[in-house]
């Protein structure tokens, strides 16, 4: 049995509780304040919660994500459908942006840029229109909430900044508009207008009323321009002639439109038939995704590249395991000839080595048995190694006479 | 009607003369109490050998010694004697010693080579004092007849074959043996706690081994 090839474990396995126990009656004997001295400590594992690899491989065409709706969900964007509701009946138009307002924060070294936009509402130009103007001189009334506080550092080249994400509350603006209303003169003044109107006068009637709308944030005036000019109020007549004309016209107009119309459908169905000529022209060489074949080819040229230096790495060899292998090969050869020619005369001893001379004396010239003493730490690598081979051999004695077991002063 | 705020940018200056210097007074005291709670268990040996010579760690560190090399120690010693009992008042007297001589360890040779040394020492003084007529020269075998009624003893039929096998060796050859075939030493190590030549303790060895095997296959 090979012992050295497979290595048999010590059979005393005493448990952890036994050294705990063994641990604290140490301390005791020794007379210091008995802890807990065994391993108590956990190692952190880093890689408890590994993330799976992906090994699956999609071919074909990339899925592309439809375009959302885009939604509103930041505090930061606020769509006040109350004001749009009772706006849009007036058919109002907002013509004018507001520029940015300034939000200063409870810190007075940190200022906050907001800028405002407004909406701009398409309205027929045949109604009514109202405008709703001087909102750029409105200060709305927000909470900011987030502070950022003053940062005391000791050094000021570690400093980090954190701020918090910023909120704006922007009450729900509430618009009550007043209805207008004529007393009694006003509306025979109207209706001195209109007869004159009809009796030809065209006199022009112009209404200002000025009213206010009545909001909780921000707190804005609506200026109401109505102008009705009597001129619109009359019908324009036309001959035989110039309706036809007109018709005609309407006509060309309308033709010029459908057959703009089916210009952009075609042009429309030739860019998809292109696009579809293109992509069978290309063949199966565009469906392949060569990102992915080209990441499966490097992935496997390092998995072969990995094998391979794992390969090439060798457990290096302990120091005692290469010593005796260098012992072998180092033993076989030899100065001595492996046969001497007796002429009588023998060999002249000094040409040999100092290992040589030992085999020599103890193998040619000495038949009795010697005790020779000598310092084993001062002979050569190879008056050591033909030593131990000369015991292995059983043509000498090694005897230890170093002294193993005198008391070690400490 | 929408309105839509958005976030340009913020500013933020910082007021260097406000710096806090208590803070800085705050470091040092935490400093000063992180030297106090050194946590020795990641020191290496040679970290730990310089405190050895600090009478305020002194009894850290040799908790440290204690949690690092018991099992080694009554391993070893346990393997030379057999007995579990034998075994647990050796491996505690070499504690012992190492306490009462710890601060004149100077780190010439490794920490692990001196223990042993002690636990050799002390080895052959207990087994002195059981058997006062003991010959090292000659083996022990009687010492493996009790062996299959001590505690802690591992199941493997192989494992306790060999602990019986070793006790048909010399006592020198085993001490040999067992320094290189259990606690994995190099012959350099060995030869250093040991005060022998290298050649003579790997003659020792390959007798120790061309014996075992015989028992082994005898036994």
């Amino acid at each position: 049995m090979d012992i050295e090839s497979k290595k048999i474990k010590s059979p005393f396995s005493p448990s952890e509780d036994y050294f705990v126990d063994l641990a604290k009656r140490i301390q005791q004997r020794v007379g210091i304040e008995v802890l807990d001295v065994v391993n108590r400590e956990k190692e952190i594992n880093f890689n408890e919660k590994q993330k799976p690899l992906q090994l699956t491989v999609e071919f074909g065409y990339p899925l592309k994500a439809q375009k959302q709706p885009k939604k509103y969900e930041s505090p930061l964007e606020v769509v006040n459908d109350t004001v749009s509701e009772q706006i849009a009946p007036l058919q109002v138009e907002i013509l004018s942006e507001l520029p940015d307002n300034e939000i200063l924060t409870l810190n007075q070294e940190s200022t906050i840029e907001v800028p405002i936009l407004g909406e701009v509402t398409n309205i027929p130009q045949e109604e009514e229109t109202t405008q709703v103007q001087e909102l750029a001189n409105v200060e709305p009334n927000l909470e900011e909430t987030a502070i950022i506080q003053e940062v005391l550092v000791s050094d000021p080249s570690e400093v980090v900044l954190e701020t918090e994400d910023l909120k704006i509350e922007i009450a729900p603006i509430h618009m009550e508009l007043e209805p207008v209303y004529y007393n009694e003169a006003e509306l025979d003044a109207l209706h001195e207008v209109l007869s004159s109107e009809l009796n030809g006068t065209g006199a022009t009637l112009e209404l200002n009323k000025t009213f206010t709308a009545e909001t909780e944030s921000p707190a804005f005036n609506i200026e109401q321009n109505n102008v009705v000019n009597s001129e619109m109020l009359e019908e324009p007549s036309f001959s035989d002639a110039e309706l036809d004309a007109l018709h005609e016209q309407h006509e060309e107009q309308i033709n010029s439109q459908r057959l703009a119309q089916e210009q952009i459908i075609y042009q429309t169905r030739l860019d998809g038939e292109s696009q579809q000529d293109n992509l069978n022209k290309a063949g199966i060489w565009q469906m392949i995704p060569w990102s992915s074949v080209f990441g499966m080819v490097a992935s496997l040229m390092a998995v072969a590249s990995a094998w391979l230096i794992w390969n090439s790495i060798q457990k290096p060899l302990p120091i005692d395991e290469y010593i005796d292998r260098t012992m072998v090969t180092k033993a076989s050869p030899s100065s001595v000839p492996a046969f001497v020619e007796n002429n009588g005369q023998g060999i002249d001893i000094s040409t040999l080595s100092v290992s040589d001379r030992v085999v020599y004396s103890d193998v040619v010239e000495e038949d009795i048995p010697q005790v020779k003493k000598f310092d084993f730490k001062k002979l050569s690598e190879q008056s050591k190694i033909s030593s131990v081979e000369l015991e292995r051999v059983g043509l000498t004695v090694l005897d230890l006479e170093d002294e193993l077991f005198d008391d070690i002063e400490i | 009607m929408r309105l839509i705020y958005k976030r340009k940018h913020i500013f933020v200056s910082i007021n260097h003369e406000n710096m806090s210097i208590p803070k800085v007074k705050i470091a040092n005291e935490n400093m000063r109490t992180a030297e106090v709670s050194i946590n020795f268990q990641r020191l290496d040996e040679t970290q730990l050998v310089s405190y050895f010579a600090k009478p305020e760690h002194l009894e850290s560190v040799f908790r440290e010694v204690i949690r690092r090399h018991q099992k080694t120690v009554y391993t070893y010693v346990r393997n030379m004697l057999l007995s579990h009992e034998d075994a647990d008042d050796v491996t505690q007297n070499v504690f012992i010693k190492i306490w009462q001589n710890l601060h004149t360890f100077r780190g010439e040779s490794k920490l692990s080579t001196w223990i042993y040394r002690i636990a050799s020492n002390e080895t052959i003084t207990h087994l002195r004092k059981v058997k006062p007529t003991i010959d090292f020269d000659e083996a022990q075998p009687e010492f493996a007849d009790s062996l299959s009624t001590e505690p802690y003893l591992s199941a493997e039929a192989i494992e306790t074959k060999l602990q019986k096998a070793l006790c048909y060796l010399p006592y020198k050859q085993k001490l040999v043996f067992v320094l290189r075939y259990f606690e994995d030493m190099s012959y350099d190590e060995i030869s250093d706690l040991t005060q022998t030549s290298v050649g003579a303790l790997k003659s020792s060895y390959h007798h120790a081994v061309q014996k075992i095997e015989i028992y082994l296959n005898v036994l």
